[in-house]
């Protein structure tokens, strides 16, 4: 489903992202851990179309590339970008912004658009069974939520907007068990067959919550090693630096 | 144009008049003197100012040629101690807007740093109408040239006499670029009251960093009108501390042109008016450089009848990117009488910014004060304990030890008894 | 980002056309005859007259005056009509259904739904096309809870002794020099009078426009609450496309009695010029109000017209636990130049006043807050916190904060904050990043910026506001 090749991201004069290499089919979840500096987060936001990056190679979507296509464009496509740190938009509800979003990708699909009144009643339904509170829904988005609050509204919209494709940057959220529980709930709980999730982290932790189908290493702006699960209990043990030395060499 | 010229018969003759006097005068007939309907100018009572300088008694000696210290009143190094808070390190004493050579230590400067007259006329023209008026009268700029080197500071002594036509010291400062120096200049009067019409001019070069200090300290019945303006070269620094605790009038006018590429302007205010004084500081930085930093933290503590006002003016350019800028003024009125004014303007004309500030006027935090008593603390201790701590926000930064205590023993002088 | 930007603040003015009605009206220029036929139009009292002259003679010892950061070409005030009227094709209408055919076809091309107000929600309104009232209904429904609303002309025929007592009470004739020109030569307005401990059933609104050329709208509304009573006051307006400048100077005073409560809302969308900023109209308005014991004034609107608008509602607390509020969105795009804000005047003891003022500014607009807080002496227990945000939407505008803080009491607690930045780019990427296009995400965030200020608008306008904030930063419409 996504397939990136020989991907560079550069801001200003640093070249952060380096000829990165990933595939990830339909169905699975893998997980891209690295040392500090390594473009985690840089690597996110370039799948998604943020500003400030020079970026060559190519980054596709089930055959459609996307490096071409505005943010907006990609999110319609399929692709869902869970933010580390969720900003917080005031006055705006968290009502009218998800119905907003999730009827900009119905538009997109020729498919008819949800109703005020309807929205409710579905958002309801999918906060239900993500056991999330009601009342999130007329505060607004994200304002005065605290860290969890704010990852289970990442997990509620991508409950709703049901992308093809699922980026989670979790680069710094070791500190914060409650809400890595939360991610890891919500990963369990939406993943499927059709549906490819790419968690970035930085700590081995989240990974006794969520079972990866395939680990990789991103070290000095590329993937250096992969391997299956198993890989995660090198990395507690010995850390990145021998992954990273025999690479970079 | 007949106030100017009015203005200038009561004063008198000047002995030698300075380089530029003839085109500060002809400044002064074009644009005159501040007018209540200029805004900068909305909380200085100009008229007074005005009347002060023309009603200053008239001096036996005549007028003084530059160098001489007036022989009627005996200033002496102990008395400029005992005034002045004590100034530690190099010091030049300038009496009633002339430099006292024989009180100065012209011997003793720090490195690279030289003193002389200001060769030439001054290079910008005036920021108002007293400093214009300043330049007909006075007796010429005091040049400080300060060549690259690590942290040196200087002190300028300001000495009023309250003679005839008022004191208008002019000081121009200039610091090479990378080289890092403080200036502390104290304005402190003997004798009758004193009017002073100072200008101090600032050019800091590339990656230069500056301090100015500045307290105005005369007594309780002059009349103090200063003015500086800065221009900061690239990725240079300000960090500026004014203080007012004297004079029945006193006025800064802090003006920052920060027009080249990352600098970083960093002032502070304190003004303590109390009975009936009017204390007015207005600064205006002026971001017209790229990535600049500003942050201006300004704090009032009116006592008795008296009237502090603060306007803050941040402007940035069309065209700029990377502005930052932050304002904070807040203002403790200390009994039922005082007054507090607070205009914290910004003109912004680019978007690539991140303005904000805040502005509260009140009086001591009842909470605050309860708490202090109920740990057994009694009622006046506690209000100067809070007073003292809402001015060391300010007197703080100040970091010559000398110059600190004696501004937190005034602050504390001037507060007592009061809220 | 550029493109989509000027794209942005390119919009066709909505309402841009000029209807071809008769207009009847004075020759132009300003001197006392001018005044007494105005004067006479209206059957005016004698002592209506000699208080209009009065103004005048102010006037003419007055400065326009002039701000430094507000540049127009000078107006020549000799050169306008002070008085134009649309000549009735038939006998004065008892309801809207009589009212001139091609006129009610220029109400329904407004957009404004009087028949659907009419029907649905019970509101009153006070049509007034070019300083004439054509139309008012519901006068019944009002008589019955003792309501006075009608035309200002018609209060001076049927209430004189209300209007001479508190006309000029709160907006003296020498209080500014539009003010004393309004005085001089306001055509005609709204008056309201609701008598004590009285709620007023309905919220009361008008439409009007200016539509002669070069006639100077000069409305005079006065507004009386009395002690207890309540009314919620809702004006919005629109214009036709001129090439030449139109002067607006109305006058607006409130007075609200002891416990007395007036609303006073306000939309506004007058044609603000051309790309280049030609032809727009000039808003210079000066409305004011007094608050008695315990009174409440509040003053929102939404000010998104208009080539030059310079207005400052303001709030005298005279009265005891008296409060104060302003709420205020200016939008100004293209060349449009807005100088907005509002005075509070703390005077009686323990009184408050809130100000929330959202300024947003985009292509080579100007777009100034300018307020006063002024705390008296006598004024114990003051109250005040106000909030002014800008935001800039593009490089080129510039978004002003000019505040006053003078405080004379030292038990006031006054508290003032402001920021200023552009849209800032986490949140836009956020919206993006969920599908939705740059313009609805930067529409989004506008929303929330101003939500503070819509919510306390008049359930009727959150739709038309919703739609007048898209009109003016969306692009063309259609």
């Amino acid at each position: 489903m996504l397939s990136i090749h020989d991907l560079t991201a550069t801001a200003g004069e640093t070249r952060i992202l380096d000829g990165v290499d990933l595939d990830v089919p339909a169905g699975e979840v893998h997980v891209v851990m690295g040392p500090n500096g390594a473009g985690k987060s840089t690597l996110a936001n370039v799948i998604a179309g943020r500003d400030g990056y020079e970026v060559t190679g190519t980054a596709t979507l089930d055959g459609v590339d996307l490096l071409g296509l505005t943010p907006e464009e990609r999110a319609v496509r399929g692709l869902f970008l869970a933010f580390q740190y969720p900003v917080e938009i005031p006055g705006v509800g968290n009502a009218a912004f998800l119905r907003t979003a999730l009827n900009a990708h119905r538009a997109a699909r020729g498919e008819p658009e949800v109703a005020a009144v309807d929205f409710l009643g579905l958002a309801r339904e999918h906060m239900a069974r993500l056991d999330i509170d009601p009342a999130f829904l007329s505060r607004a988005v994200n304002e005065g939520f605290s860290g969890g609050e704010k990852k289970r509204n990442e997990i509620l919209q991508m409950s709703l907007l049901e992308p093809r494709l699922a980026v989670l940057d979790e680069t710094d959220s070791g500190l914060d068990l409650d809400a890595l529980r939360i991610v890891a709930a919500g990963i369990e709980r939406l993943r499927t067959p059709e549906r490819a999730m790419v968690v970035i982290t930085h700590y081995p932790r989240l990974l006794d919550l969520v079972r990866p189908d395939r680990v990789h290493v991103l070290a000095a702006g590329r993937i250096v090693t992969s391997g299956g699960p198993e890989l995660v209990a090198t990395i507690e043990a010995e850390g990145f630096a021998p992954l990273v030395g025999s690479a970079v060499g | 144009m007949t106030v100017v010229a009015d203005l200038l018969d009561r004063i008198g003759p000047v002995a030698a008049p300075s380089k530029g006097a003839a085109e500060a005068r002809a400044w002064l007939d074009r644009h005159g003197l501040p007018d209540r309907r200029d805004e900068a100018w909305r909380y200085t009572p100009v008229p007074a100012v005005v009347e002060a300088l023309a009603e200053t008694p008239p001096s036996d000696a005549g007028p003084v040629p530059s160098g001489a210290v007036p022989a009627a009143i005996a200033i002496d190094r102990d008395l400029v101690d005992r005034r002045a808070g004590r100034p530690d390190g190099p010091r030049l004493v300038v009496v009633d807007g002339r430099l006292a050579a024989p009180l100065s230590d012209l011997d003793a400067l720090p490195a690279a740093v030289r003193v002389g007259p200001a060769g030439g006329a001054p290079g910008a023209p005036p920021a108002d109408g007293f400093e214009a008026l300043g330049r007909v009268v006075g007796g010429g700029a005091v040049a400080v040239d300060v060549g690259p080197g690590g942290d040196r500071r200087l002190h300028v002594v300001h000495v009023a006499t309250g003679r005839s036509g008022g004191a208008h010291p002019a000081l121009s400062l200039h610091v090479s670029a990378g080289a890092a120096f403080e200036l502390i200049e104290t304005f402190v009067g003997v004798g009758a009251a004193a009017v002073v019409n100072a200008a101090t001019r600032v050019t800091a070069e590339d990656g230069a960093t500056v301090g100015l200090v500045r307290v105005v300290a005369e007594d309780d019945e002059s009349v103090h009108v200063g003015r500086t303006a800065v221009a900061l070269g690239r990725g240079a620094t300000l960090r500026g501390t004014s203080v007012l605790v004297g004079g029945r009038i006193a006025r800064h006018a802090l003006d920052v042109d920060a027009a080249a590429p990352g600098s970083h302007v960093d002032v502070a205010g304190l003004a303590v008016p109390r009975h009936h004084d009017r204390h007015d500081t207005v600064v205006t930085v002026d971001h017209a450089g790229d990535d600049v930093r500003s942050g201006q933290i300004f704090r009032v503590i009116a006592a008795d009848r008296g009237r502090g006002s603060f306007s803050g003016h941040v402007i940035v350019r069309p065209g700029t990117v990377g502005t930052d800028a932050d304002q904070s003024s807040r203002a403790l009125l200390l009994g039922p009488d005082a007054q507090a004014d607070s205009r914290p303007w910004l003109e912004i004309f680019a978007d690539d910014v991140r303005c904000t500030h805040g502005a509260t006027v009140g009086r001591l935090d009842d909470d605050a004060l309860f708490y202090l008593r109920s740990r057994g603390i009694p009622a006046a201790e506690a209000r100067r304990l809070l007073v003292a701590a809402f001015a060391a926000e300010v007197v703080d930064r100040i970091g010559d030890t000398g110059t600190r205590e004696w501004v937190e023993a005034r602050v504390r002088a001037r507060t007592v008894g009061a809220g | 980002m550029s493109e989509v930007i000027d794209e942005l603040v390119v919009r066709e003015y909505e309402f841009g056309f000029h209807s071809d009605i008769e207009t009847e009206r004075l020759r132009k220029g300003l001197d006392e005859d001018v005044v007494r036929a105005i004067s006479a139009r209206n059957d005016e009292p004698e002592w209506l007259l000699e208080w209009r002259l009065g103004a005048l003679a102010h006037l003419r010892t007055m400065d326009e005056p002039r701000w430094s950061n507000v540049e127009f070409p000078p107006i020549d005030y000799q050169d306008m009509h002070y008085w134009a009227a649309p000549r009735p094709k038939g006998p004065a209408p008892a309801s809207l259904d009589e009212v001139d055919p091609e006129i009610r076809a220029t109400f329904d091309k407004l957009g404004i739904p009087l028949a659907e107000q009419e029907r649905l929600s019970g509101v009153a309104v006070d049509a007034i096309l070019d300083s004439v009232s054509v139309a008012t209904t519901f006068k019944a429904r009002l008589a019955e809870a003792g309501v006075v609303f009608c035309s200002f002309s018609e209060a001076v025929r049927e209430h004189p002794d209300l209007v001479r007592r508190y006309l000029g009470s709160v907006v003296p004739p020498r209080d500014n020099f539009f003010a004393a020109l309004n005085s001089a030569v306001f055509s005609d307005g709204s008056f309201c009078f609701v008598p004590a401990g009285v709620v007023c059933p309905m919220e009361l609104s008008t439409y009007f426009r200016i539509n002669a050329e070069n006639t100077g709208q000069f409305e005079r509304t006065l507004i009386i609450a009395e002690e207890g009573a309540k009314v919620s006051y809702l004006e919005g307006c629109t214009a036709p496309m001129r090439d030449e400048n139109q002067l607006h100077a109305a006058v607006v005073e409130l007075v609200a009695l002891d416990d007395a409560s007036i609303k006073y809302s306000t939309v506004q969308n007058w044609y603000p010029g051309d790309a280049e900023g030609r032809g727009g109209i000039y808003n210079f308005v000066t409305k004011r109000g007094r608050a008695g014991a315990r009174a409440h004034i509040s003053w929102t609107q939404v000010e998104t017209g208009s080539a030059i608008t310079w207005k400052y509602p303001s709030v005298i607390l005279q009265g005891d636990d008296s409060v104060g509020e302003f709420y205020s969105v200016a939008v100004t795009t293209n060349r449009q130049q807005a100088d907005t804000g509002t005075k509070m005047i703390h005077i009686g003891r323990n009184t408050s006043s809130t100000i929330i003022s959202k300024g947003i500014s985009a292509g080579r607009a100007q777009n100034t807050y300018r307020g006063l807080v002024k705390v008296l002496r006598s004024a114990e227990g003051a109250r005040n916190h106000t909030q002014c945000d800008s935001l800039l939407i593009g490089s080129e505008c510039g978004a002003h904060t000019f505040p006053y803080i003078e405080v004379k009491n030292d038990g006031a607690q006054v508290e003032h904050e402001a920021s200023t930045s552009r849209v800032d780019e986490d949140q836009l990427f956020y919206c993006r990043q969920r599908g939705l296009s740059e313009e609805d995400a930067t529409s989004m965030i506008v929303n929330g910026f101003c939500r503070e200020v819509f919510d306390e608008l008049p359930l009727e306008y959150a739709v038309e506001v919703q739609a007048l904030m898209r009109l003016s930063l969306e692009g063309a419409v259609g």
